[in-house]
């Protein structure tokens, strides 16, 4: 079968199609959910990420989306994941789940770089990097809330761990 | 005057001062350092190491020559071949110099791997001793009782001998070992780490990265460790040749090609790339399978029968290959590593905290049980690393889960769990971190004389190849995430060299397999009276390898604080104790065993 060639944006147009962004606004459990204020006062990353925990349904309902887009196009390969911006503190932002690689930037809270918030903004952005791009792509809950920012990253060595 | 000296192998030696590094020791000045070398006992199939300190005169390093004789006895010799050398190699360590890696030593002329030029590039500021590590091999074919022979050595122009007075006592160390000493890494950090490897992109097709992998296991192999080498990353991915190619998807789904995996692991799995080693062809008694989250079945298929279809049967392959490879040795673990800090998967596999995660336990022992529960040909394990839940799992796990490999202080609060996992025909390890260079040698014998105080199968270093890009300054972590070093950058050899806790973690190993070979021999009180020994040499209250329990148990691990460990219950024995107490305890086991 002849399958079509996509840009990385439509094929990050595409996914969110099939994202709920309400499971995403819940993935992590109620009291869970502002889970850095368990450990105020530590400096350990380590006793931080402790504290982390999932709603298995909708990370796995997220998770298969983000596998799947990121076969749109056979003849590419590239990696998805859900940046969120914290509950606590919106100034920051985390990505809250991956898809087959993590992001190059890591798993870590952190401050959101111009174009990962042009797209909390509203507005789908491209990131041209030195080797390879990256398209961040705005997604909405029901009530059509923007919730987070799908990426969709290609020829970029991901995070190893 | 004297202007070398042997000393034992416990304490390290300033390279500036000359005093022992060791605070603890008994003795701090160098000629006292030398009485336990009076008389060296050792058991056959083993080896003794000491070193030999040399002050510096005018021509600093320059010239040094150390040289030995055969060891000759009423029965025969020891020849002068089963000496090995190494330079002691220093990183600065909180403000001081501490050896740590150990560099073969060429002795002939002015090789790159001579004393003069090896402590030329290590450029240590106001050098005034000069330290070589010394392994003697004694072969299993060597008889029993006293040998003689001299070592000289020559400098500042001028030639002392020393006598070496040995005593090889009947008793032999196993070749395998009783206690698993599981040096743990992940694929593919010695290719990351090692500069020869990095820099080639074709390494996995072309031979290099599986000739210098091999000197790693290899390494480990003759120190009596395990390299063990988890093949994939939190995602699941795997690099090139850690897992066999497959084919098609679902009822499809297949290994199109055996070769490249066969290759790489083919020699660790029959033994043959351990021939011609002291401890000889034995397979590696455990290997990591690379199955995981994400392989071989796509966890977009996750809770659907489609990943039943690819995960069991490429399950029931392997198990076929591998029983028809004749691997009957290795016992294959299923271990599942991810952890949901990564944010790659839901559940933590790896070191439950919270509670419902142990479905995972029940959802892979389903998935695989088929071949976990099979009695014949190759034996396949699940594996599980506890810590937070190791108290709410033994029990309830111990029929499923066949390999318990626990976290160190964790373990030590729950003494009971020890008879419920051996009456289902469990295995126990511990785990923890390798010592700190500036940690006194004394608390690297710890972990293999723990595990057979307490009766557990061995114990797990959770990395071994982390050494940091410069290592050859200030290892990462003060060197408790490495025991080896790469040889490629600094003296061209293509793979690792050993550390001096790599070296002090075999001589507590020959020990310890020497005691359980004892215990085996003496099933009705052997372990109890080796675990006298250990407490008297050391100075333990009866009952400090079972601190108690702490007073948060009753609460879930998820309310559990970090925190709150570090005034939780801990066995150890190495605080404040003479590192000559473990020469002690040596002479009070060749005593008992003979």
């Amino acid at each position: 079968m002849k399958t079509n060639k996509y840009d990385l944006m439509e094929m990050a147009r595409l996914g969110v199609l099939f994202l709920p962004g309400d499971l995403l606004e819940d993935i992590m459990p109620p009291e869970r959910k502002e889970y850095p204020l368990r450990v105020v006062g530590s400096d350990s990353d380590f006793a931080l990420t402790d504290e982390i925990d999932f709603v298995e349904h909708n990370f796995n309902a997220l998770k298969r989306v983000l596998l799947l887009t990121e076969r749109i196009d056979p003849d590419r390969s590239p990696y998805a994941a859900l940046w969120i911006r914290r509950p606590e503190n919106p100034a920051l932002c985390e990505m809250m789940i991956a898809g087959s690689a993590l992001p190059s930037e890591g798993v870590h809270i952190q401050e959101p770089w111009p174009e990962l918030e042009r797209a909390f903004g509203g507005l789908p952005t491209r990131l041209n990097r030195e080797r390879g791009q990256t398209v961040y792509y705005p997604v909405r809950n029901s009530d059509e809330e923007i919730v987070g920012v799908f990426e969709l990253t290609e020829d970029v060595p991901p995070m190893f761990i | 005057m004297s202007s070398s000296y042997l000393i034992h192998d416990m304490i390290r030696i300033c390279p500036q001062t000359g005093a022992a590094l060791e605070v603890q020791s008994r003795t701090r000045s160098l000629p006292g350092q030398g009485a336990p070398l009076a008389e060296l006992t050792t058991p056959r199939n083993a080896y003794v190491s000491f070193q030999v300190v040399v002050k510096l005169g005018d021509a600093g390093v320059q010239g040094i020559r150390i040289e030995a004789e055969a060891l000759k006895g009423e029965h025969g010799e020891i020849g002068a071949g089963e000496f090995e050398w190494y330079a002691q190699w220093y990183h600065g360590v909180q403000g001081r110099y501490y050896p740590d890696a150990l560099v073969p030593l060429d002795q002939e002329g002015d090789g790159p791997r001579s004393l003069s030029r090896i402590a030329a590039r290590n450029g240590v500021e106001n050098q005034a001793y000069a330290a070589v590590w010394v392994d003697l091999f004694i072969p299993s074919d060597t008889q029993a009782g006293d040998y003689r022979g001299a070592l000289r050595v020559t400098a500042n122009g001028e030639t002392e001998s020393h006598e070496l007075r040995l005593r090889v006592l009947r008793t032999a160390v196993p070749d395998e070992s009783r206690i698993i000493l599981d040096l743990n890494s992940y694929a593919d950090n010695i290719s990351r780490r090692t500069d020869a490897l990095r820099d080639n992109p074709t390494r996995y097709e072309d031979g290099t990265f599986f000739k210098t992998e091999r000197q790693f296991y290899r390494m480990a192999h003759e120190h009596r460790c395990l390299l063990h080498y988890l093949p994939y990353q939190h995602s699941g991915k795997m690099p090139p040749t850690f897992a066999p190619e497959l084919a098609g998807k679902g009822k499809e789904m297949r290994v199109k090609d055996w070769a490249a995996f066969d290759e790489h692991f083919g020699p660790y799995l029959d033994g043959s790339a351990f021939a011609d080693t002291k401890r000889g062809a034995i397979p590696i008694p455990y290997m990591y399978l690379p199955f995981n989250f994400h392989w071989p079945a796509d966890y977009a298929k996750f809770g659907m029968k489609g990943y039943r279809t690819e995960f069991a049967g490429i399950m029931e392959e392997f198990h076929r290959h591998f029983t028809e490879k004749g691997w009957l040795g290795t016992k294959f673990e299923l271990f599942l590593n991810h952890k949901k800090r990564y944010k790659l998967f839901p559940y933590d596999g790896d070191e439950t905290r919270f509670v419902w995660d142990e479905k995972i336990n029940d959802i892979f022992y389903e998935l695989s049980k088929d071949v976990l529960e099979k009695e014949d040909g190759a034996r396949f394990i699940f594996r599980t690393d506890a810590s937070w839940s190791y108290g709410l799992h033994f029990d309830k796990y111990a029929n499923m889960i066949k390999l318990w490999v626990v976290n160190q202080q964790m373990f030590s609060w729950f003494p009971e769990s020890v008879d419920v996992l051996r009456a289902a025909g469990c295995e126990i390890w511990t785990y923890g971190s390798a010592e700190r260079i500036s940690a006194s040698l004394l608390a690297t014998v710890f972990s293999p004389l723990a595990a057979v105080a307490r009766g557990v199968d061995g114990f797990t270093y959770w990395e071994s190849t982390k050494w940091g890009e410069r290592w050859y300054e200030t290892p990462d972590s003060e060197g408790s995430t490495a025991m080896f070093y790469p040889g490629d950058r600094l003296f061209g050899l293509q793979g690792p060299i050993p550390s001096i806790r790599l070296k002090v973690l075999r001589g507590a190993m020959q020990i310890a397999d020497c005691m359980e070979q004892w215990i085996d021999a003496q099933p009705a009180d052997g372990r109890a009276r080796m675990g006298e020994a250990i407490a008297r040499a050391f100075g333990l209250a009866p009952g400090a390898w079972w601190p108690g329990k702490p007073d948060f148990l009753d609460k879930p691990p998820y309310e559990w604080e970090n925190k709150m460990f570090s005034e939780a219950p801990k066995a150890s024995i190495q605080q404040g104790q003479a590192p000559e107490s473990f020469n002690d305890l040596r002479q009070t086991l060749w005593e008992i065993v003979g």
